[in-house]
């Protein structure tokens, strides 16, 4: 048995890389570091002031080092922009900061959590050269959110199922379960989204998630009106018809408006090889971040530039064994949203062999 | 409130047996009188950037590490993977090593909320291990030096099969809760077919093996899963869920560290202690069990079922590879 004081570097092989130590850096350079990791036009006078709650002449007097920099404020502004304390002080690191927030199983704490979402695709719009590409396991969760009857099911079934909200757990599911606040900021969400330049890697069997949890709720009798299940399918045939216009038009665009006025250049690639894990990369006024899901709906974030570059790379290597459909390529946009059609009939007309109907 | 300050002085003081030793040592390193020791101690003043960094250097500290203890914000080891200094044989052995570690710990036990078929059934099987490695060395990865080479079983050399093997034999030492899909089978066959599709595997016979080293590893699984167990007695726990197919994540548990493993990027990992990551992992993991059927040792019905679910699946594929017409 090894002995207790080695437990914490048990299974701790997998050392970074990088990260040499460059030597502890003065609070000068932390801050000129800091300033080159800033997105865009952001001032680094600002920047203090916005993220340390400080006056415009205390951000001053730390700039020029009249003030020395405390601790706590250190890991404010390293976090405020997801960077790693070590790395920007020299200091050897012990692996990659990665920022998130969790779920928890309340309304405030959900909805806060869309809102936070909000705010993070707001200051990305608000960035010059943004871009956001979705490597994706599932059709991304933008889509759902214009088309209320499969996004309100979507809703649902994270809360129920997935996330284990108490309230709801005797309950079946009926379109009145979904706060509306809920469709109106997944709406706000998809339409922030929708204005921001964008590349997605697909597969047609993304579709499958969806597919399973509307199954799972057939086969354990949770809907409370049996027939609301022919309204989900449909409003999920609407949302792939609406993608597959979006493809054809390369753009990114609200359903019923001019896809020409939209900014949001769209490219949609196949991978019929992969599977994605739904990991997105954002890059947005010169910061580059890269978001990780966990535990079904969760995101982490990093903007560690090692991490991103591996993932940027492992992307563009994807996306060279796929095929463009977006644009020009009816044929192969054709068959590929009729196979998604195809599963979502298979599913509606009980044809998959699943555990509930073998 | 526990500031960043409070923590570090917490941790420094985990270095002392004897506190009162702490601010003496303290105000010799940083050259200030104790008095000034104890106002920083007590939180009244902060420390200087400066003083700061004696501190972090001569304590020989992470920020980030302490910052971990803050709910939002988790540390993350991980090693890419890279072409230039990629070694099968060394990610083998790294593997069984890590799992040596953790069989020697107390009470270990590892969940796995499968995306793919856990990783360990492939090693244990040689022709499903072979076809495994050509994807992630020609395809996924993308290494030059496998570029343009047609698949072929000679990929597994004698010391790579026994490095595999040896995963697989420590990975069945240990007590394990699997939480499978039956559509888990999906990225292989997905695999296979595209592989047929642009005839980098050409020999039908080749395929016919593979089709064949995949009934038989669903085979071995069911096996397994009747038992309840791998090796001797040690436990195993299949569950099926039929709502989620999960992302390759581990969690590691002992009596002595809990660990979250996150696959990303194909097949790297990366690892976290972080308490509140782990515990929010622990629970969405303890809630997927509860809307899960339990498939090993009991419910022989489900468990037939769902094994010829996957067998299926492998069938489809097998019937849509062979019925293709490939233009070359």
């Amino acid at each position: 048995m090894l002995n207790t004081s080695e437990k914490h570097y048990l299974l701790a092989d997998f050392v970074p890389q990088s990260f040499n130590m460059q030597g502890i850096r003065s609070q000068t350079s932390f801050l000129l570091l800091l300033r080159e990791k800033l997105p865009g036009n952001l001032a680094l006078a600002d920047f203090l002031c916005s993220t340390l709650h400080i006056s415009e002449d205390s951000a001053y007097r730390r700039i020029r080092g009249v003030k020395q920099l405390s601790i706590d404020e250190i890991e404010k502004l390293c976090t405020a922009i997801s960077v790693s304390a070590d790395k920007m002080l020299g200091l050897p690191s012990v692996g990659i900061t990665f920022n998130g927030q969790y779920i928890k199983s309340d309304h405030f704490n959900f909805l806060s959590y869309l809102q936070a979402q909000y705010q993070e695709l707001a200051w990305i719009m608000s960035q010059k050269n943004k871009k956001i590409t979705f490597l994706c396991k599932d059709i991304p969760v933008y889509h759902y959110y214009l088309f209320p009857e499969i996004a309100a099911f979507k809703y649902f079934s994270w809360m129920r199922t997935l996330l284990n909200f108490p309230e709801l757990q005797d309950k079946k599911f009926s379109f009145h379960f979904v706060p509306p606040d809920f469709l109106q900021w997944g709406q706000k969400l998809a339409t922030l989204y929708y204005q921001i330049p964008g590349v997605e890697i697909l597969n047609e069997d993304n579709i499958l998630t969806t597919l399973r949890q509307i199954e799972y709720f057939k086969d354990a009798r949770l809907f409370e009106k049996p027939d609301d299940v022919y309204r989900i399918y449909e409003s999920l045939e609407n949302m792939i018809t609406h993608l597959r216009q979006m493809a054809a038009d390369e753009k990114k665009f609200l359903p019923g408006k001019d896809s020409s006025l939209s900014p949001g250049d769209y490219n949609l690639y196949v991978n019929d090889f992969y599977v994605g894990d739904n990991t997105l990369l954002v890059e947005a006024g010169g910061l580059s971040q890269c978001f990780i899901v966990h535990s079904g709906t969760n995101f982490i974030r990093t903007a560690d530039n090692q991490f991103y570059t591996y993932h940027k790379n492992f992307i563009e290597n994807l996306v060279a064994r796929s095929e463009q459909i977006s644009g020009s390529n009816s044929k192969e946009c054709d068959q590929f949203f009729r196979q998604i059609s195809e599963r979502i009939n298979a599913y509606k007309d009980n044809k998959v062999l699943t555990l509930g109907n073998i | 409130m526990n500031t960043q300050q409070d923590r570090l002085f917490e941790h420094i003081r985990t270095r002392f047996p004897d506190p009162s030793a702490m601010a003496d040592e303290l105000s010799q390193t940083l050259n200030i009188s104790k008095d000034s020791i104890y106002r920083r101690l007590k939180g009244e003043k902060p420390l200087l950037y400066g003083e700061l960094m004696v501190l972090l250097e001569h304590y020989n500290l992470s920020l980030d590490a302490l910052s971990g203890y803050d709910e939002k914000t988790v540390i993350f080891r991980g090693k890419f993977l890279n072409e230039e200094d990629f070694d099968l044989h060394a990610m083998l052995s790294d593997m069984a090593s890590q799992l040596t570690q953790l069989s020697q710990l107390h009470h270990p036990l590892l969940y796995y909320i499968s995306k793919d078929i856990p990783v360990f059934y492939y090693l244990g099987n040689p022709a499903a291990c072979a076809f495994k490695f050509f994807v992630w060395l020609r395809t996924q990865f993308r290494f030059t030096s496998w570029e343009n080479k047609p698949f072929s079983f000679s990929i597994l050399t004698d010391e790579l099969t026994k490095a595999a093997e040896k995963v697989t034999l420590c990975y069945d030492a240990i007590p394990s809760v699997e939480i499978l899909n039956a559509d888990n089978i999906l990225n292989d066959l997905r695999q296979i077919e595209y592989y047929h599709r642009t005839q980098m595997i050409s020999e039908s016979g080749d395929l016919e093996i593979i089709y064949a080293a995949f009934h038989e590893l669903v085979e071995q699984m069911e096996r397994k899963a009747a038992k309840g167990s791998k090796s001797g007695s040690v436990s195993l726990s299949v569950y099926v869920n039929d709502f989620y197919v999960g992302d390759n994540t581990v969690l590691a548990e002992t009596d002595e560290v809990q660990r979250v493993f996150l696959n990303h990027a194909a097949i790297n990992f990366m690892s976290t202690d972080h308490k509140a990551f782990v515990r929010y992992n622990k629970d969405f993991i303890k809630n997927l069990i509860r809307r899960s059927t339990l498939i090993s040792e009991v419910g022989e019905r489900t468990r037939s079922r769902f094994f010829h679910l996957i067998h299926e699946r492998i069938e489809q594929s097998r019937t849509r590879t062979f019925n293709a017409r490939i233009c070359p």
